[in-house]
């Protein structure tokens, strides 16, 4: 794995810290006679035996489908399920994922699920967790039909100037780099040319609103603070969007009184910690110095991702039913809810989606605002079993799930799968109309991350690792296969990839890093056209004009790689002959350097009026030197030049150690003015000299500098 | 799997316990340091591996694929292991620091670098350093890693290499300052 080799230095320290001599109680004969007189269990056969009749009745209802084997050894007696309530949504109900009929369906599946959990004797995760769970905060208010949300327009083109109407100024300011033109993404600083909007973490969460306008002087123009929380909880700010007037926080609930909060003699969390609820708090920036909350809207879960198209915001979530409550709380909580307006309120029974298979406690929620009106009813849709990573281009939401298809082991709390079955369910959902449920769809293999999925001209395209090479899958608006490439160069992982229309530029590494052009003007036949073999790889790949693409990742010799990140120019003019015509490798001979970029395509910085980009860059050298600065570089005459180096200062804390890396994660520019951020803040710089203008400092950092 | 090992597989669900010695025999070593490199403790590691070979022993019937039992066996542990660490059955403190916090006071002298490296993994968050310590300690390739801590190979490896890369700063840093 390319991990060992590059940081062969730190395995060995962490071996060579861990060495220890296996003791006498541990020796495999020691081991044998020590569970000798074990008993062991026999084989499950996974019965409702716990449960009452009803219950069982409704649970093998919910489950119909499953082949017989893993769970029942006979054909059930099935009482016919309950009529659904009408639909007010256009949801496809197909024979994977369908519509709970009622509130009772679900209520009774996660009942089933708890007192098997139970009989299982899940042991002292059940004691401990029970004990702290405490009662719940809010009543919960059920929504008597489906309310369907107002539809939100999309497909409207996001204006991208920053004309101000008081001075009129239309300079060119960097945007956040998202993956569909116009469709927003979030991230922990926003730029509109005038102000800078970042993201805080100190003790009090906010978003600095930095009047920038004086280049010389980056000003506070205001915080917006977080509501606060309630007693027991607290909030931290995770990204935001900025779109003309309206500041939209996203911003994690932690209730730390039910993760066991902080054990202030032990200075660690007791348990894992996972966020309760996501917030979006939205807020009127019109008057840039006083910030106006308008109001918030919070859902069960931890924030998965969100985009902005126009004023639609979609916010995803990945909610885990806490199926160690108590049984009253937990049948209250079985069902995902959304707070406004100060009232809970539970997903309504037609857009809670139940898939055939259901063993999960876990949801995906997805909820799409209109954050203009903040106030109104929000389109919501939540499917048993999630997703992680997802694809939107306004119309269209892909959610891809991984699956394992495999036997499952279970015991106690540890669930053990076969690897060499995993496959991707992908959940597309329609956005134009509320948020509705189109269909399925399993492939083989499992994806990297947003950039491997795609929608274009009435198909969906995806890319994925498997067990024997990778494969690109080509799906119709009914998610069914119309076209697969599968066998992709076998015993490699998909490390980047990226769709351009009809062409998919696939990297995939071991020890060299092919570069696949697959064809897919033919939905139906996706074939490679051309394959170029270098050394090293790209983890991230950028369309650059006609022809050309940006390639940011890892430098390589034919042994392997050489731990320093390298900006490849790719010539994909003709497909069937793709060339690295040009190569920038940072970070001299000795040592390691790598970019933001690399794993994080939001530090890849665009430059509209030029024809340059910027990336982060973090070299260090083996003397212990580390210097952190932003790279910006064009294309000229067919080759890679580096055209400027912006340096922030190394801050000297005057303490021997830094808990600060000085690391950038992001660079962005206004006009003439160029901006780093790392986490100690902000540095302004002459775009044309590199110079030094200001710096912005970031709270935090601040207070442990003035200690 | 080598055909040996499935056998060995199929008597130990048979309850032949030496054939389950033998089948442990295998990861015992990564198996133990894994669970030191956790607790940090010799006795309690002995517990934790005690407990987990007892835990697969009993329920191996319930594995079907031969191939899982390694990641069986090292999840297992992990969860043995962190109960052991709620339980505060001794002082060693294994749970993470906040990011971005300053350095634990440290008033012994810690020229070494061992004490370095503990202070550099707590800095992880748990995933991270299971994914280090299973990569590093039990050897782990990225797949297998996968499955144990279920999630995707690639997310395995990019977060071993931030996780990796935090460390190597962090301990560079140190060796600075000397």
């Amino acid at each position: 794995m390319k991990s060992r080799k590059k940081y062969a230095e730190i395995y060995e320290k962490i071996q060579n810290d861990t060495k220890a001599d296996l003791p006498d109680s541990l020796q495999p004969a020691a081991i044998a006679a020590l569970v000798k007189n074990t008993e062991q269990t026999k084989k499950k056969h996974r019965t409702a035996r716990i449960v009452s009749v009803s219950a069982a009745a409704v649970f093998v209802a919910v489950l119909a489908g499953v082949a017989g084997v893993r769970l029942f050894n006979h054909t059930p007696n099935v009482e016919s399920p309950k009529t659904p309530q009408q639909s007010v949504s256009a949801d496809a109900d197909d024979a994977h994922l369908r519509s709970a009929a009622d509130y009772k369906e679900i209520e009774d599946y996660f009942a089933a699920l708890q007192a098997e959990y139970k009989a299982q004797n899940r042991g002292s995760v059940w004691e401990n967790a029970v004990q702290l769970f405490g009662a719940q905060k809010y009543a919960v208010a059920e929504i008597a039909d489906g309310t369907v949300a107002e539809s939100f327009n999309s497909g409207n083109a996001v204006e991208t100037g920053t004309a101000d109407a008081a001075t009129g100024t239309t300079a060119s300011h960097g945007e956040t780099n998202t993956q569909v033109e116009n469709i927003d993404e979030a991230d922990i600083l926003k730029n509109d040319g005038k102000y800078l909007y970042l993201v805080q973490h100190a003790d009090t969460p906010r978003v600095d609103i930095l009047d920038i306008r004086d280049r010389t002087n980056i000003t506070l123009a205001a915080a917006a603070q977080l509501p606060a929380a309630n007693e027991g909880e607290r909030i931290s700010v995770s990204e935001i969007y900025v779109r003309e007037n309206t500041l939209v926080v996203l911003a994690a609930v932690y209730n730390d009184a039910e993760n066991g909060g902080m054990d202030y003699a032990r200075g660690c969390y007791a348990y894992d910690v996972q966020a309760a609820r996501t917030l979006a708090a939205i807020y009127d920036i019109s008057d840039r110095s006083a910030p106006a909350l308008l109001n918030t809207y919070a859902v069960d879960g931890s924030l998965l991702s969100s985009r902005m198209n126009g004023d639609a915001l979609l916010l995803l979530t990945n909610y885990n039913v806490p199926i160690y409550k108590d049984e009253t709380d937990m049948k209250n909580a079985c069902v995902p809810c959304y707070y406004q307006s100060g009232e809970k309120m539970r997903f309504p029974v037609n857009d809670v989606k139940l898939p055939e298979n259901a063993e999960d406690t876990a949801y995906l929620t997805v909820s799409l605002i209109d954050t203009q009106n903040p106030d109104e009813t929000p389109a919501v849709k939540a499917v048993l079993g999630g997703g992680s990573n997802i694809y939107c281009n306004g119309d269209t939401l892909l959610a891809a799930r991984t699956e394992t298809e495999s036997e499952v082991s279970e015991v106690g709390d540890t669930v053990t799968y076969s690897m060499a079955d995993m496959a991707t369910r992908l959940y597309a959902f329609d956005l134009t109309d509320g948020v509705c449920y189109k269909g399925s769809a399993k492939v083989q293999g499992t994806v990297l991350n947003q950039f491997s999925m795609d929608a274009y001209s009435g198909c969906y395209r995806i890319a994925t690792t498997a067990q024997d090479g990778s494969i690109v899958t080509v799906l119709n608006r009914d998610l069914e296969t119309v076209g697969v490439l599968s066998g992709i160069a076998k015993g490699e992982n998909i490390y980047a990839a990226r769709f351009m229309g009809d062409t998919a530029y696939l990297v995939t590494f071991y020890q060299t890093d092919p570069l696949f052009v697959v064809d897919l003007s033919n939905p139906e036949n996706p074939e490679i056209k051309g394959e170029l073999k270098i050394p090293g790889f790209s983890d991230y790949l950028h369309p650059y004009g006609e022809g050309l693409l940006i390639g940011v990742g890892e430098d390589g010799t034919e042994s392997g790689t050489t731990r320093h990140i390298k900006i490849s120019l790719f010539d994909v003019s003709d497909k069937e002959n793709p060339k690295e015509i040009s190569k920038l490798v940072y970070g001299g001979n000795s040592g390691y350097s790598y970019s933001a970029a690399q794993s994080d395509h939001k530090a890849y910085l665009t430059f509209s009026d030029s024809g340059e980009f910027a990336v982060p860059i973090y070299e260090y050298d083996n003397r212990g030197t580390t210097t952190a600065y932003a790279s910006a570089v064009t294309v000229e005459n067919g080759a890679l030049k580096i055209t400027n180096t912006y340096t922030p200062e190394k801050t000297q804390t005057g303490e021997t150690y830094s808990a600060y890396s000085g690391e950038i994660q992001r660079v962005t520019y206004s006009g003439d003015t160029v901006y780093t951020l790392s986490d100690t803040g902000l540095t302004a710089f002459d775009r044309a000299s590199g110079e030094i203008l200001c710096t912005y400092s970031a709270p935090q950092y601040e207070e442990a500098v003035s200690e | 799997m080598e055909s040996n090992e499935k056998r060995l597989f199929r008597s130990a669900q048979a309850g032949d316990a030496n054939a389950f010695g033998a089948l442990y025999a295998q990861y015992a070593n990564e198996l133990y340091r894994y669970a030191y490199a956790i607790l940090r403790d010799r006795h309690a590691a002995e517990d934790a591996v005690q407990e987990a070979c007892i835990k697969v022993y009993t329920n191996l019937q319930n594995i079907r694929k031969p191939d899982a039992v390694k990641a069986y066996f090292f999840k297992t542990l992990q969860n043995t292991a962190k109960t052991l660490l709620r339980r505060g059955a001794f002082t060693v403190c294994g749970a993470e620091i906040p990011e971005n916090s300053p350095a634990p006071d440290n008033t012994e002298s810690t020229a070494s670098d061992r004490t370095d490296l503990q202070n550099a993994l707590l800095r992880l968050t748990e995933e991270e350093r299971q994914i280090v310590l299973l990569s590093a300690v039990a050897g782990f390739t990225s797949k297998e890693i996968a499955v144990t801590v279920d999630l995707t190979a690639g997310a395995v490896r990019s977060k071993l290499s931030r996780s990796l890369e935090k460390l190597r700063t962090y301990l560079a840093e140190k060796e600075c300052a000397k």
